[in-house]
């Protein structure tokens, strides 16, 4: 009861104290009225210190702007800019050409024309990454401390969103065909481009001089042993030296960087005995690029989807067709690898079968029809009678192909379940024997 | 206190002629209701206005600024936005009307006029001067308390064409606060019959012109007009005491689904509510059309009279409404049960409570 | 301009072009904003309607319910979830209805206009926007400016005339 009472009085003293302090307001309107009212007034106005000074940072994030007579080309803002809302465009003159783009205010050489210069400011978020990287200051943040070269402007709202792309480089065309942009220009308008031979360095054709080979050093698993080894041989190699001689020199420049350890030994007496050359390109290399002849393509890798995956998939597949191998055992050579690595799957699976698929047509046996690189006949195991008997057989059998695993794994797996269920004769052995053989 | 309408039918031909007193019967009717029509738009426009200045200016901010009409045109000057309520009303004329197609259109359509009648009905009850007031009810008080009470079959009515649920929600909040919170109000104006001894607005002023202003009569008279004033706020739906129309709490309440012109009804039947119980309150605490010198009974003639009792109503009216809007600024909304929790277990038993003591104090004195 | 007097009767006459005048003065004068902040664009719309810079002096009252509101003010980003409520309230919205698109995100996507598999990439592409207000966000004068826009916008309508 006394609650109750007292819980009127408090509420009465907190209405009595509101009302007091509205009424403060209301009456003291002319001393704390804070608005700045804004098409007749607008800030920035001397007040308060808020932190830092208008003059050293521009607190009000206005708008960009771009002296483009001051713009070199260098695409430095496009990079930085997180969102990739400008785009440069810009044309080089040919050498020997008479057309100057003029300096800079800086006096700085320009080298280019610059002939297309967006910013799309329904993009930007205004972060002033872009300003930072300009080596002539031409893009910046107007007003605040550029107020100098450009007002403070932050109220340009506009009716159409295509107003809000602002073009800042509007060459004549006259002037862009002087600088040779006739290419430019006409794939802007959507006309063909003439071919013409690059013009500058001629296309060197494929090198078909002896290369260095490296596959001695790559035995080498440490990474950085491996580099410092292959700088070592590529500098005794071209010096010209023999091969013991070569081996001779890697071996003291690991002994220098204190990396040689006595495993490399074997690595060394291979170099003293390998070809340092390879022999001239071969043709089968040229399967590797040119998709439409059919043969092995990398590019089938691509559907790994874990880059760590095709990744090792690939240097894979390179090692194997460097030594030569066709379509099923390079096959063979990626499985192994990503076995090792514990990255084979079934979405591998399925990449591998349609890898040999397309590249060993003419590699193809009778029996590489099932997608697995590991053909074994299920239905060989339907020589098992008893029903039990069969389904375990069959079961492990799926689950280990599943794995992955080679053929003479699955064997041995499905005879151990049995074994382990007291099912395994020597007819049913000799039955899940036989898997193999049909391979 | 002669009515209006008594006046203008004397003035239009005596009653006793048959065919005369139909038409002129007819034409006083219409006269007064333009009249007080008039009278509730104007003051809706007026009070729009005063209020988005006064609640800006207790925000520490300007109100409208920048709409001007007829060369008083918008911008620094502190007559800046004086034609905004204008501006408002025409734009809200020519918006589309929408009516929801799976609502009930025939009531969507009748509520926003019944809470329109409501209101009208009111009205006319209420005096605006000594002899200035449409129809001198002997049982005026209790005219007026009833019919504002059917203000509460508009809302209800509103809410539940919307077809929106949260529209129901805040209509049958709303209904249930006007209800309870009729029950003070009657109470706080029974203390005041009890003591003047009849429902005419005339003879309680008449009675205050004699003795004293109400609200200073004795304790228990001005607890029942701080009652009478707190009650009187929830029966607009004002803040503290607007959960049916809160923003954040059921979008616009059981006004959401109506826009436009019906909208603007309702707008403005809520604005002629306010100007309904302050005008009450003033006329029966305050003395109504007496000068505030004759507080103590002392009277001045040269401060009295039709048309100074019209402009100390409307003062006194005003000021009350400046009272409803600085409570609208300076309390938090309260939520659905406390709303109920103060109406039915503190103002009630209070105003029982003054009943009985004031019943005593006039046996006393 | 060399009409005859009957074509230059029924072109327009002045009753009309009054009647306009103060429809637009009124629409102008009376923008009440649907209060439709979504993002960090919002908190600059409460900026603009807090007592520094105050949008109620142009009038602008903020209406939470669509159907008494003039002009949405879409501010912040709109992802594809929301993009459908963002057209529901816009068709429950009453004619004469506007809107702005305020700030990167709504104009086009804003910075997540290449990656944002989540962002509609500007509202324009579901309700027609009258004006776009740059800025990351904008400021709250940016905000009023536009407002203004939208109000010169409104005056130029011609609600009663035949349009030439």
């Amino acid at each position: 009861m006394g609650e109750y009472f007292k819980n009127i009085y408090s509420g009465l003293q907190s209405f009595v104290a509101g009302l007091q302090l509205s009424l403060h307001h209301y009456h003291s309107r002319k001393k704390l009225v804070a608005t700045l009212q804004y098409p007749h007034e607008k800030w920035p106005v001397e007040e308060r210190h808020i932190g830092f000074d208008l003059q050293d940072y521009n607190v009000v994030r206005s708008r960009l702007h771009v002296d483009i007579n001051d713009c070199i080309g260098c695409n430095q803002c496009m990079r930085a800019c997180p969102v990739d809302c400008i785009k440069i465009e810009s044309v080089k003159p040919p050498k020997g050409s008479e057309f100057d783009p003029g300096t800079t205010s800086n006096g700085t050489q320009k080298r280019m024309l610059v002939a297309r210069f967006d910013i799309d400011l329904t993009e930007c978020m205004f972060c002033n990454l872009c300003t930072y990287p300009c080596p002539e200051d031409c893009i910046y943040m107007v007003g605040g401390p550029n107020s100098a070269k450009h007002q403070i402007e932050y109220e340009y709202s506009q009716r159409d969103r295509k107003d809000l792309i602002f073009h800042f480089a509007n060459p004549p065309e006259e002037e862009i065909l002087a600088a040779g942009g006739a290419d430019y220009l006409a794939k802007k308008k959507g006309l063909p481009v003439p071919e013409k031979p690059a013009a500058g360095v001629a296309a060197k054709p494929k090198s078909t001089e002896p290369k260095i080979n490296y596959t001695p050093v790559n035995a080498i698993t440490d990474r950085m042993t491996r580099s410092l080894a292959k700088k070592a041989f590529t500098a005794a190699v071209r010096a010209g030296k023999t091969p013991s001689e070569t081996a001779a020199s890697v071996k003291q420049a690991l002994e220098e960087a204190g990396k040689y350890t006595s495993e490399l030994d074997a690595v060394m007496e291979s170099i003293g005995k390998a070809d340092l050359m390879t022999q001239a390109v071969q043709a089968p290399e040229t399967k590797l690029t040119k998709p439409d002849q059919g043969g092995l393509d990398i590019k089938l890798l691509n559907d790994l989807t874990d880059r760590m995956t095709r990744s090792i998939a690939k240097k894979a597949f390179m090692a194997a067709v460097r030594e030569g191998k066709d379509a099923r055992a390079v096959a063979d050579s990626i499985q192994s690898a990503l076995q090792a690595a514990n990255k084979f799957s079934d979405e591998v699976k399925s990449v591998l079968a349609k890898l040999q698929s397309a590249g060993g047509a003419s590699a193809a046996t009778e029996s590489d029809q099932k997608p697995a690189s590991v053909a074994l006949n299920i239905k060989v195991l339907n020589g098992i009678s008893d029903k039990m008997t069969r389904g375990l057989a069959k079961k492990t059998f799926m689950a280990a192909r599943r794995e992955g695993k080679i053929p003479a794994e699955i064997v041995t797996e499905v005879k151990q379940t049995l074994e382990d269920a007291g099912k395994l004769t020597p007819e049913y052995a000799k039955i899940i024997d036989s898997l193999q053989e049909g391979t | 206190m002669t009515s209006v309408i008594d006046s203008m039918l004397k003035l239009f031909g005596s009653p006793q002629a048959a065919g005369s007193s139909a038409v002129s019967l007819i034409v006083a009717v219409v006269i007064a209701g333009l009249v007080v029509f008039t009278i509730m738009a104007v003051m809706a426009i007026v009070a729009v206005y005063f209020e988005r200045k006064v609640s800006a200016f207790m925000q520490d901010r300007i109100g409208p600024m920048e709409v001007g009409i007829f060369g008083f045109k918008g911008g620094k000057q502190f007559w800046g936005g004086i034609g905004q309520t204008l501006a408002d009303t025409v734009k809200l004329l020519v918006k589309e009307d929408i009516l929801p197609k799976e609502a009930d259109k025939k009531l969507m359509i009748m509520a926003p006029f019944i809470i329109f009648i409501a209101s009208f009905l009111t009205f006319i009850g209420v005096p605006l001067s000594e002899n200035l007031v449409v129809s001198d009810f002997n049982i005026g008080i209790f005219y007026v308390m009833a019919a504002g009470s059917i203000g509460v079959i508009g809302i209800i009515l509103a809410g539940w064409s919307s077809n929106n649920k949260w529209s129901l929600y805040g209509a049958l909040r709303s209904a249930a606060q006007i209800i309870s919170y009729e029950i003070p109000i009657g109470l706080s104006l029974m203390l005041v019959v009890i003591v003047a001894g009849s429902l005419n607005f005339g003879d309680i002023v008449a009675w205050q012109a004699e003795h004293r202003w109400f609200f200073i009569h004795s304790p228990f008279a001005f607890v029942a007009f701080i009652i009478y004033v707190i009650a009187g706020v929830a029966e607009t739906n004002r803040t503290p005491f607007d959960i049916p129309e809160a923003e954040s709490e059921l979008v616009a309440g059981w006004m959401t689904e109506y826009s436009g012109f019906r909208w603007s009804i309702f707008f403005m039947s809520e604005y002629a509510n306010v100007l309904i119980i302050s005008i009450i309150a003033s006329v029966v605490f305050l003395g109504g059309w007496l000068s505030p010198l004759a507080i103590f009974g002392v009277h001045f003639t040269w401060l009295e009279g039709p048309l100074w009792g019209l402009f100390w109503i409307f003062s006194k009216a005003v000021f009350f409404v400046f009272v409803m809007m600085w409570f609208r600024w300076t309390f938090p909304r309260l939520r659905v049960d406390q709303l109920m929790y103060f109406c039915w277990k503190v103002l009630i038993p209070f105003a029982l409570a003054n009943i009985i003591f004031i019943s005593v104090w006039e046996l006393i004195f | 301009m060399d009409y005859t007097l009957l074509e230059k009767f029924n072109k327009d006459n002045i009753i009309v072009e009054k009647i306009d005048n103060l429809v637009n003065w009124a629409r102008a004068g009376s923008q009440w904003y649907f209060q439709f902040g979504l993002a960090c664009c919002a908190i600059e719309m409460m900026a603009a309607a807090a007592p520094r810079h105050d949008l109620e002096r142009f009038g602008a009252m903020p209406r939470a319910t669509p159907r008494q509101a003039d002009v949405m003010i879409v501010a912040g980003t709109v992802s594809i979830k929301m993009a459908e409520r963002v057209k529901r309230l816009y068709e429950q919205m009453a004619e004469p209805r506007y809107v702005i698109s305020m700030g990167s995100c709504a104009n086009s996507g804003g910075p997540y206009w290449q990656y944002g598999y989540h962002v509609l990439k500007g509202v324009d592409l579901i309700i027609p926007v009258d004006i776009y207000i740059p800025g990351c966000p904008p400021r709250p004068e940016a905000l009023i400016e536009g407002l203004l826009a939208l109000q010169q916008k409104i005056r130029e309508e011609t609600p009663f005339r035949k349009k030439d």
